[in-house]
């Protein structure tokens, strides 16, 4: 629809300022199918990073139920580097978000100014077919604008990412709704069990720091005016080990400092968080079908 | 001038942190800052023996003297650049002593200590040959109406210190470090201290070491160190100037989990061209921070222990009496809180004895101190 006003938008007698209106129009309009593709693909990156998520998720229950340590260690790691994941395409999801919102905006700029002359154009009009084609532009026009407005004010909706196994099917009827009900609630509570592991976790690093502060406080007042030097003589400086840390980004986790683990941590609940919640959200939709269809006269 | 040029030192550091950048990658004022203390104090202390020191011209017939003391002090680590693989820091602490002393028989003394010290660093990731850095430090402290025995403040010194260390990649559990460093020391002679110049040196040194473990961790190293006092003489009238060369062997372990701790034991064995500061001495100390189950306390433990042997008896003061005694134990006990999340409160006990053979002197200091620390850019 959208190439077909196009081509009725440069064709014909239209002049020189309606030509340049109907130029701005059509190159805003392949800018913005442009960032929606991205979006879209930005978008099932970041499903398939989530699905990956679960899967770790998955795993650590399992881990858990078999009782191998390694095995949940392992899960455990998964789960932290698929969260860093969704959270990497969270943000490339916004950042294309922001351009598809900027794209938008310009097209319903070009869509203002070309409908405002095409209705210059229809009071001009000489014939009744003049009128009438005008007329198909401008409905078609402003059945666009409406479409973008509704979009930039509601956003594009995403489709929920289900489990496969649990991803809603017109076939389905009660049983399997109730089904896959628990099966998304089992999940929503293997992801709570991985929240609270990682919230303890958060809360050893906090208390940690606290205590390496308060190290760090006790040796400073200590030899800033050297106080823990005894009159035994000078010397030298032995025994200074400890670890030279000079690229944070490219070290394990548990070797970098410790606000920056701190910080890891803090991000990875907010992403298992996330995670949980759409499970039970997911699992709260079929539970609502349920008591729907549980109603007299309601779906089988 | 050496003096003016630690200021210069401690200024530029300080300076450099600020506006530092403009090659660098983009960096907050609140990224930049990694840590800034302001600390505030208040201590008693009481001072008792008869070891003399020579660096301190006036001698007391008191052996028993006390002091109030005030201090401040601020210090802070600042990020100047950060790149993928490397990473320059800087840090600085600079603190304020005022004592008012009491119980000197020749007049009342109100030392007031300046202590400085600042470092750059430079932290250079070598990727699959492991981690580099290279720090340059200044350290200078001064001290104004410095007190006779038995009230032991260290002397006014300028410290200057290079350093590079390289530590290879965790191989099997196991990582090597390696480290030289050099050090220039000169003492404030002027006027009638004189002696100090004694303590001015030189040294190089080099360190070996090898880790292993995670959160308990072992490391083992041992350090050959060169030193020249030259203004010391040895006595020797070929070999004029005193110098000394060092072995050290020791081993450290580390524990940071629920609490933290650090255990070392170093064996020193020192030979000089000079024969009477050949000694072997062994070291203990630890280093504890324990939460504690009650009241948000954490309690900080440190003590020292270093018991020295002189290879050649003698019946006469050896080396600096004062600097260089024959046994050292330290003991300081911190309990501290959080008042706010971005304020603590600590309360300190510390107790040094030092003692020489040499007539059975000895020096003893106690004292009780509680500092405000506050971290201003904390929320």
């Amino acid at each position: 629809m959208l190439a077909g006003i196009a081509v009725l938008l440069c064709a014909g007698s239209t002049p020189l300022v309606g030509q340049e209106l109907a130029d701005s129009v059509n190159a805003r309009q392949r800018v913005y199918q442009s960032e929606l593709l991205a979006w879209r693909g930005a978008i099932a990156a970041r499903q398939a990073a989530e699905a990956q998520l679960g899967s770790a998720v998955d795993a650590y229950q399992r881990a858990r139920v078999a009782g191998n340590d390694g095995a949940i260690a392992e899960a455990q790691r998964q789960a932290q580097l698929r969260a860093r994941d969704v959270a990497a395409l969270d943000e490339r999801v916004e950042t294309v978000e922001e351009r598809l919102d900027g794209a938008r905006d310009r097209l319903l700029e070009a869509l203002d100014a070309r409908l405002l002359r095409l209705q210059d154009e229809l009071l001009d009009a000489n014939t009744a077919a003049e009128r009438e084609r005008i007329g198909a532009f401008v409905e078609d026009l402003q059945n666009q604008y409406r479409e973008l407005e509704a979009e930039a004010e509601t956003g594009l909706a995403v489709a929920p990412e289900y489990y496969a196994a649990a991803a809603f099917d017109v076939r389905d009827g009660r049983e399997e709704w109730a089904i896959k009900a628990d099966l998304l609630e089992r999940k929503a509570a293997s992801a709570e069990e991985l929240i609270e592991e990682a919230r303890g976790t958060l809360k050893r690093l906090e208390d940690r720091l606290r205590l390496e502060r308060s190290r760090q406080d006790t040796r400073a007042n200590r030899d800033r005016f050297g106080d823990a030097l005894a009159p035994v003589g000078a010397t030298g400086r032995v025994g200074q080990g400890g670890d030279i840390v000079a690229d944070t980004t490219n070290v394990p986790i548990e070797r970098r400092p410790l606000p920056a683990q701190i910080e890891f941590w803090q991000e990875h609940i907010t992403q298992l968080e996330t995670f949980r919640d759409t499970l039970v959200a997911q699992a709260r939709a079929f539970r609502e079908r349920l008591n729907r269809a549980d109603r007299p006269g309601g779906e089988r | 001038m050496t003096r003016r040029l630690s200021f210069a030192l401690v200024l530029a550091t300080l300076v450099s942190g600020l506006p530092f950048g403009s090659g660098a990658a983009p960096l907050a004022g609140q990224d930049r800052i990694r840590d800034l203390v302001i600390t505030t104090g208040f201590a008693a202390e009481r001072y008792s023996g008869n070891l003399a020191s020579v660096t301190v011209p006036v001698v007391d017939s008191t052996n028993r003297a006390a002091s109030l003391i005030g201090e401040v002090g601020l210090r802070s680590t600042l990020l100047l650049f950060e790149g993928e693989r490397s990473r320059l820091t800087t840090s600085f602490d600079l603190g304020l002593r005022q004592f008012v002393a009491d119980g000197f028989g020749l007049r009342d003394y109100s030392p007031r200590e300046k202590a400085a010290r600042a470092d750059v660093s430079l932290l250079q990731s070598l990727g699959s040959w492991g981690d580099a850095s290279l720090v340059g430090a200044a350290r200078m402290r001064s001290v104004d109406d410095r007190p006779p025995m038995p009230l032991y403040l260290q002397a006014s010194f300028d410290q200057y210190t290079a350093t590079a260390r390289w530590q290879s990649p965790v191989v099997s559990d196991f990582r090597i470090d390696l480290r030289l460093d050099a050090e220039r020391s000169d003492y404030d002679a002027t006027g009638d201290q004189t002696q100090l110049r004694l303590l001015d040196r030189r040294a190089k040194g080099a360190e070996l070491g090898v880790t292993w473990g995670t959160s308990g961790r072992f490391r083992l190293f041992t350090q050959l160190r060169r030193t020249d006092y030259t203004q010391q003489a040895s006595f020797d009238e070929t070999d004029p100037f005193r110098r000394d060369r060092t072995v050290q062997v020791g081993g450290t372990w580390s524990y940071a989990s629920s609490f933290l701790a650090e255990v070392g034991l170093v064996g020193t064995m020192n030979r000089s061209n000079s024969r009477r500061p050949e000694y072997d001495a062994i070291s203990l100390t630890g280093d504890f921070a324990v939460p504690l189950p009650f009241g948000g306390l954490n309690l900080n433990l440190y003590g020292a222990l270093t018991e020295k042997s002189y290879i050649q008896e003698t019946d006469f003061a050896r080396l600096v009496p004062g600097e260089e005694a024959d046994n050292a134990s330290i003991v300081f006990v911190d309990l501290n809180r959080a008042v706010a999340n971005n304020l603590n409160a600590t309360v300190r006990f510390g107790w040094t004895r030092a003692e020489t053979d040499i007539g059975d002197s000895y020096y003893e200091r106690w004292g009780v101190s509680v500092f405000m620390n506050w971290r201003p850019l904390l929320r």
